[in-house]
């Protein structure tokens, strides 16, 4: 046979057909090929024997970027596919980087028979539109070789998935009836970021033997994440007992970093004040209503720690969690049965939502709710008065200047409040 | 740049451009931003100096190379492994290396920036374990509970680690770079760039010197002695005195004659051994005396009594060197239960429990466990070495591991032998496998059968090991796949005293 471009010395050409194929691939190898696509030819050659190697040493020879990888994935994929996976195995030098083109190329190939070979590697290039395709195929009844593949494919690419389309995947997965994909989809979700709250959202009860031993596995190694509280500060920056005796309980029980940041008015998104190595961190704002510092310094704070490398989710402030509103309203409704009329006092807030939320805790509640900026306990006396049979209730999670002026306990030092907040930050994952 | 490079081929100018070391910090950062922010050098050059290999059979998941001197694995260490291996479900898998080495599969990037921080944990690295590194620094398997030790190798194997890795001016040498250490008369170490055979001299015991070992695609050698001896404490100074000269004079234009060998083959021995000298800031004094390594390696499968009164070492096979996550997590577990919770592991790719009592011995025979990695697996699966083969490795002609298998499993069935017949299996010329070391030593190969090109064995017979080594010779040049069991079948009877059991079918 003469290769027609003629550029392929004869002698070569025999030595690959020969015995000798190893040593002729070594010297192609080391001398490269000049015109790397002509050389399908010899490989279209039914004679020649000259397959994944030499395919393999013209993959490694193509412009990657160029339009001959797309032909020369065009080329393969032509063939029916029951002959796809030597050839592609051979092109793995051109897929091992994200290439649109080349994806393209192997999306539209799908379909026709060969797909338990093309999701994984489609998956290895990572196109974000490429996630939700996986995603169905996976989820999607059919054969199992596909649905493992197309999760082969998710995990490849992990990173490049959306987290929580992939997380409510992953929750499905783990119940499938294949235990191979119930079993893949149990070590992606420990995988994620937050491991835990995807397995603990599992039930080993209601899994396969083997997809529950593994779970158990799973959650044997994770601990919980790093927490990031932020809370008002004080003047003089000095934190409030019953503040850092919570962080260092948390700390004790969670066996994980606590790091408390106390934020003020001139400092509202201070940079991250711990150190150490980067890790997952969750991050709660200890606060009760939502003025300056939830709108504003939340994100700001969030963002400047990112930033340092911290991968950082975020909770709603305290006072919207359900848990909290309801110990809070339960705590008042004894106080009106003992025969009190409280009144809930908190430090001024500006902007609409905080109005809002101030009107929403006074319905939800039963119990009237203003701001107080007096500024001593004189001025709060003085309030007091011309209120009928009030019993001030500072809304205040710990120490402050309106708790001082009032003589008041602060939430975090009653016994019920505490073991509340306590309780939800040791169930976070 | 060297004296004898003309220009960087493009390996070079990747490990010229950037050490793969400083890719560390960035791992975290990588796994969230994805393999394909990294460039193409990095992936698949410089990530191997943090011990990680990009697959290309397998685009996306990785495979981690531990560094185990002397191949002494502790339990807690091996069931981070396991658990390693375990989170990648049917995708993880582990290799024992003819190094004396682990290697685990299947990992995705995402994990290996807390694989590496764990690995540092427990006291294990990665670090410049593949590429063009010194790679993992090999001992005796039975050091210092052998009956027979003349020299216990594990501080040795230990420092040549530390002061290797210690040594920031090596980071970037011509060509991998293999070194063991010898510690018994069966340390058979002549397959290796820097082997330190122990050899008396005026009464004091320490190592001969030989150099420049090494099997390729293109040449084969056995290390020859350099004259030099060396008290123990001088072997880590010494090793860096060598890497320093292989660094100098390496050839960087021309990978395939890039080993120590060709550096000797240029300088002479004597200029070489000048050039180490010259770099070498302690004692070596002229040798000409023979070493110690007088015997092939003993068969290590199998009950042993160890130096130490009243304990054992029990050595199991390992099929194909291949371990899951069960079978890792099991060792481990047998290691603590029944041994003092340490391993071994040999170049033969199986693992020793040591320090194993007496009166534990019948109840850890007893363990299910065993059945899968026996301590008596037969005469041929005992002494076969494979390396990686076409699951793996893209330079493969045949599937390695699974035809030795398939094929030696047969013939054991139909055999009877006298004694252990070392076979060693090698997908490609490259023979990481070692088949010049088999006394039958198969290397992948293609040849023509009925008018087709099909997989096939090159047959080579005779490797030695022993107190007169030699490589062996090739038999035949491609026997097609097919039709090797039978091959191997008369080549056993007519040459290694194999009889046929008496009404055993064709294999
Ligand atoms: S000998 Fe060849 S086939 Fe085997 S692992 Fe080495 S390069 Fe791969």
């Amino acid at each position: 046979m003469t290769l027609a471009s003629g550029c392929v010395e004869p002698g070569l050409y025999r030595a690959l057909r020969g015995t000798d194929r190893w040593q002729a691939l070594q010297q192609l190898r080391r001398g490269g090929l000049d015109r790397p696509l002509d050389w399908l030819e010899a490989l279209a050659d039914p004679e020649g024997g000259c397959d994944g190697p030499l395919l393999r040493l013209i993959a490694e020879t193509v412009d990657a970027d160029g339009p001959g990888a797309s032909t020369l994935l065009a080329w393969v994929l032509a063939a029916p596919s029951a002959d796809w996976a030597e050839p592609l195995a051979a092109l793995t030098p051109l897929l091992v980087r994200r290439r649109s083109a080349l994806a393209a190329g192997l999306r539209r190939a799908l379909g026709r028979g060969g797909d338990a070979l093309l999701l994984p590697l489609l998956g290895s290039q990572r196109e974000p539109i490429d996630a939700a395709l996986l995603i169905d195929r996976a989820r999607r009844p059919g054969p199992a070789d596909e649905r493992r593949a197309a999760l082969e494919g998710l995990a490849r690419g992990f990173s490049a998935w959306p987290p929580r389309p992939l997380r409510a995947l992953l929750l499905e997965l783990a119940h499938d009836l294949d235990p191979l994909l119930a079993a893949g989809a149990v070590d992606l979700l420990d995988r994620l970021p937050w491991p835990l709250l995807g397995l603990d959202r599992l039930d080993g009860a209601r899994l396969e033997p083997s997809v529950a031993a593994r779970l158990a596995r799973r959650r044997a190694g994770r601990r919980p994440s790093d927490l990031l509280l932020l809370a008002h500060g004080r003047a003089g920056g000095v934190a409030p007992a019953e503040l850092t005796s919570l962080v260092d309980e948390l700390a004790r029980r969670r066996g994980g970093r606590v790091v408390l940041q106390l934020l003020t008015a001139a400092d509202g998104a201070a940079a991250p004040a711990a150190s150490g190595e980067p890790a997952p961190i969750t991050l709660v704002p200890l606060f009760l209503l939502p003025g300056e510092h939830v709108r504003h310094d939340v994100a700001a704070v969030a963002a400047a720690w990112r930033h340092r490398g911290w991968p950082l989710r975020r909770l709603p402030f305290l006072g919207a969690w359900p848990a909290w509103q309801q110990a809070l309203a339960q705590a008042l409704a004894e106080r009106r049965a003992m025969g009190h009329d409280p009144l809930l006092l908190h430090h001024p807030l500006s902007g609409p939502l905080a109005h809002r939320h101030g009107a929403a805790l006074t319905r939800r509640l039963g119990v009237p709710c203003r701001a107080w900026d007096g500024a001593d306990a004189d001025g709060a006396a003085a309030y007091m008065e011309g209120q009928p049979s009030p019993v001030p209730v500072p809304l205040a999670l710990a120490t402050n200047r309106l708790t001082e002026a009032l003589a008041a306990s602060p939430l975090l030092l009653q016994p019920r409040f505490r073991s509340l907040l306590l309780e939800q930050l040791l169930r976070l994952p | 740049m060297t004296s004898t490079a003309s220009r960087l081929s493009k390996v070079e100018q990747a490990k010229a451009d950037r050490c793969g070391l400083e890719l560390a910090p960035e791992l975290a950062d990588l796994a969230s931003r994805g393999w394909e922010q990294l460039d193409e050098a990095d992936l698949t050059i410089r990530l191997k100096w943090l011990g990680i290999f990009f697959r290309p059979v397998t685009p996306g998941r990785f495979m981690v190379r531990l560094r185990l001197p002397n191949g002494v694995l502790q339990a807690r260490q091996l069931a981070l492994l396991a658990d390693t291996v375990d989170r990648c479900g049917a995708e993880g898998s582990a290799d024992l290396t003819t190094r004396q080495n682990i290697q685990l599969r299947g990992l995705l990037l995402d994990d290996m920036a807390p694989l590496l921080r764990d690995l540092e944990a427990v006291g294990l690295t990665s670090h410049r374990s593949g590429h063009d590194n010194p790679r993992n620094i090999t001992g005796h398997p039975l050091a210092g509970i052998d009956p027979d030790e003349l020299i216990d190798t594990r501080p040795l194997a230990d420092a040549i680690q530390a002061a290797v890795l210690a040594a920031d001016d090596i980071d970037n040498l011509p060509r991998k770079f293999n070194i063991a250490v010898g510690g018994a008369s069966d340390s058979f170490l002549l397959h290796n760039d820097l082997a330190f055979l122990p050899a008396e001299r005026d009464g004091v015991l320490g190592f001969a010197v030989q150099v420049g070992g090494f099997f390729s695609g293109q040449r084969n050698e056995l290390a020859v002695p350099l004259g030099l001896w060396l008290a123990p404490a001088a072997l880590p100074a010494f090793s860096l005195a060598v890497l320093r000269v292989f660094h100098a004079e390496g050839d960087r234009g021309n990978r395939g004659k890039a080993r120590l060998m060709y550096v000797i083959d240029r300088l002479g021995l004597a200029g070489f051994r000048e050039a180490v000298l010259q770099r070498f800031d302690g004692e070596a004094h002229p040798f000409d005396g023979d070493h110690l390594v007088t015997r092939e390696p003993r068969p290590l499968l199998g009950i042993h009594p160890q130096r130490q009164p009243g304990l054992h070492w029990v050595g199991l096979h390992v099929p194909l060197g291949r371990l899951d996550a069960e079978g890792m997590a099991g060792l481990a577990r047998l290691a603590t239960t029944y041994g003092n919770g340490e391993l071994r592991l040999t170049e033969n790719q199986n693992v020793l429990l040591v320090g194993v009592p007496a009166d534990r011995l019948e109840a850890l025979q007893a363990e299910p466990l065993l059945q899968r990695y026996a301590p008596d697996p037969g005469p041929l699966l005992a002494e076969a070495v494979s390396c990686t083969g076409s699951a793996y490795c893209g330079f493969a002609l045949i599937p390695t591991k699974t035809t030795a298998a398939t094929v030696l499993e047969g013939l054991q069935q139909r055999l009877e032998l006298p004694h252990p017949v070392r076979t060693h299996w090698t997908g490609c010329p490259n023979s990481c496998g070692q088949a010049q070391l088999g006394a039958i030593g198969l290397m992948g190969a293609k040849a023509r059968h009925e008018g087709a090109m099909v997989p096939a064995a090159k047959l080579m017979v005779g490797g030695a090991t022993g107190g007169a080594p030699a490589l062996a010779e090739v038999r035949h040049k491609g026997i097609p796949l097919q039709q090797l069991p039978d091959a191997l079948e008369q080549l056993l009877v007519d040459e290694f005293g194999a009889r046929r059991r008496p009404g055993a079918g064709s294999v």
